[in-house]
């Protein structure tokens, strides 16, 4: 135990942080659940007399009834086609340009910049772009964007009616922006972790006469793992919590490109109804934690034993 | 294709120039979409429009003409308003905070690194609706300065963690020695931490600058006529004169260029911050 002395003027260095993002993040949270619990009624005009309709029971059957509903089901479907393509998208390129980097590519600068570049372009403005590359029109003449591009280079087979197409899989298309912005700053992460690896080690199972994928797959891989993780759940709580990308490219009120993200703003501007935004809300709160809290109890648990 | 440790010499050369390649394409197909704006952006209108893109018709400012036209100053200064002086803030507070975690640990800091790091799970979708009601009630909706807050507690939790893993990197024999020294808080400040320190502050203050400057979701609800930020205007732009494509580029680029150039000038810090605020 140390004394008074010595832990008071740090832990006042620490204070203000902690009220101002304790109020910010769990006092929202708060009133979210707290809303989202509520029993809601509508004013409704039956007969020419207004009447006072129940929209929401109250209590956990909020719950089961947004789970319950088609709309919910479909936009949480989309999710995780969004979600299942972008992860993997992002860590395969990621890691394939942090190997290409490693390897010595002259003008690594240039690349890096390259890379990362998109992270910093605002979704807005790069949905401009995207919502002209993936834009539906197909054929000759019609099609813009990648679907013209294939057509020029006479891969006719490869046009896609992208997010628009009527299919269950139609968001993996809208992963490609997304994986288009981020795969840059996993590869820096990635890039960072082959840097610290010493090149000792390379250089001992070379002469063991391992061929260069056994180093990489035996020596290399497994120390990047930690990195891995980390990088698997920066982008996968990301992709649960993608808004702009979506209201940039399809409009916050898509059917098709619904998440349960997008089908909150629907919920509380086009259907002004903030008790199932608000379980909404929750829900997603919920499943981001399921993702996120296990890591952070287990990084806080080793950076603990670390000392 | 063996790459066999036999002839290093010319393997590995030929290795490089394939990888080289490789970059180059990628590297490529990566700035495409924004070449592809900035290029539609300097044309006219017609030829913007044109199937294929006519890229080598003459130039045009027309554009940016249209979109200046649209009256984006105030948007423009709103958002660097908020974006730095939030920045600021940001800085200004997790400093010390960060401080107190990494060199003069705080008992149980690891929990309070965990604090910070659990509202990274608010979606921030999550906080709009009772942030709407909470702001209303304060009458601060429209109100540059209560974005400029917001944008502060969003961003500290990354500002702490990023300058914590920097702080960390002071020696602390270093210290120790200066303390036996007779070396004042000032002067250990001066010399020894600030050293270590000032990349870690470039790089936060810039991942708080662009995410502030980027961010949609608090403005589009909390801000309308007054307070509105650039990329409110933007997406109202979009909207309205979607058509006209090489308008909405050239508004893009616009908007888009602060954090691009910020971007370009510190990338090595980028880099540093972001894979030490991952990794560590």
């Amino acid at each position: 135990m140390q004394r008074p002395k010595n832990w008071l003027p740090g832990l006042l260095m620490v204070l203000p942080s902690i009220i101002l993002v304790g109020i910010f993040v769990y006092y929202l949270i708060a009133q979210n659940i707290w809303t989202s619990l509520n029993v809601a009624t509508r004013r409704v005009v039956v007969g020419g007399k207004f009447e006072e309709r129940s929209i929401h029971e109250g209590g956990y059957r909020n719950y089961t009834e947004l789970l319950g509903s088609a709309d919910y089901q479909h936009a949480l479907w989309n999710l995780l086609v969004l979600t299942v393509v972008f992860v993997v998208g992002t860590m395969i390129m990621g890691l394939l340009w942090s190997i290409l980097l490693e390897k010595g590519v002259r003008g690594e600068g240039v690349f890096r910049s390259i890379y990362l570049f998109p992270m910093a372009v605002s979704f807005i403005a790069a949905g401009v772009v995207w919502r002209w590359l993936l834009s539906p029109a197909k054929g000759e003449g019609a099609a813009i964007g990648l679907n013209q591009l294939f057509v020029k280079l006479g891969l006719d087979g490869l046009q896609s009616s992208w997010w628009s197409a009527d299919s269950r899989w139609n968001m993996a298309a809208m992963a490609l922006p997304a994986i288009w912005q981020l795969s840059g700053y996993i590869m820096a992460l990635f890039l960072a972790g082959f840097r610290g690896i010493g090149e000792d080690q390379r250089e001992a199972a070379r002469i063991d006469g391992a061929s260069e994928w056994q180093v990489y797959r035996h020596v290399l891989f497994p120390q990047l793992s930690p990195i891995a993780l980390s990088a698997l759940i920066i982008v996968g709580h990301m992709s649960m919590k993608m808004f702009d990308l979506i209201y940039a490219i399809a409009g916050p009120n898509s059917y098709t490109a619904s998440v349960p993200a997008t089908l909150m703003w629907t919920q509380l501007f086009a259907q002004r109804d903030p008790v199932a935004a608000a379980v909404n809300a929750t829900i997603i709160l919920v499943i981001v934690a399921v993702v996120v809290v296990p890591y952070l109890w287990y990084t806080n648990r080793t950076e603990r034993e670390r000392g | 294709m063996t790459t066999t440790a036999g002839a290093p010499g010319t393997t590995s050369r030929r290795t490089n120039i394939l990888l080289g390649g490789a970059a180059w394409v990628i590297g490529l197909l990566f700035v495409a979409p924004v070449l592809w704006m900035v290029l539609t952006s300097f044309h006219a209108e017609t030829d913007a429009a044109q199937n294929p893109p006519a890229f080598f018709a003459p130039l045009s400012t027309d554009g940016y003409q249209a979109f200046f036209d649209a009256g984006p100053w105030p948007p423009l200064l709103n958002s660097l308003t908020a974006s730095v002086v939030s920045t600021a803030l940001c800085i200004a507070l997790a400093l010390p905070a960060a401080y107190a975690l990494s060199i003069k640990p705080v008992e149980k800091w690891t929990d309070v690194m965990f604090f910070f790091l659990s509202t990274k799970m608010l979606p921030l979708v999550a906080a709009i609706m009772p942030l709407y009601l909470f702001a209303s009630q304060l009458q601060v909706l429209d109100n540059i300065w209560f974005l400029t807050l917001l944008y502060t507690a969003m961003n500290l939790p990354i500002a702490v963690w990023m300058l914590r893993s920097f702080l960390a990197e002071v020696p602390v024999e270093m210290l120790e020695a200066a303390q036996i020294d007779g070396a004042g808080l000032l002067r250990t400040l001066t010399r020894i931490v600030a050293p270590v320190v000032m990349p870690g502050i470039a790089a936060a203050s810039l991942i708080c600058f662009i995410f502030s400057w980027n961010e949609l979701l608090l403005a589009r609800v909390l801000t309308s006529t007054v307070a509105q930020t650039a990329p409110v205007f933007l997406t109202g732009f979009v909207t309205s004169q979607g058509l006209f494509l090489a308008q909405v580029c050239a508004a893009s680029f616009v908007v888009s260029l602060p954090v691009l150039i910020a971007g370009f000038a510190a990338q090595d810090k980028l880099v540093q911050g972001l894979s030490l605020g991952a990794v560590k």
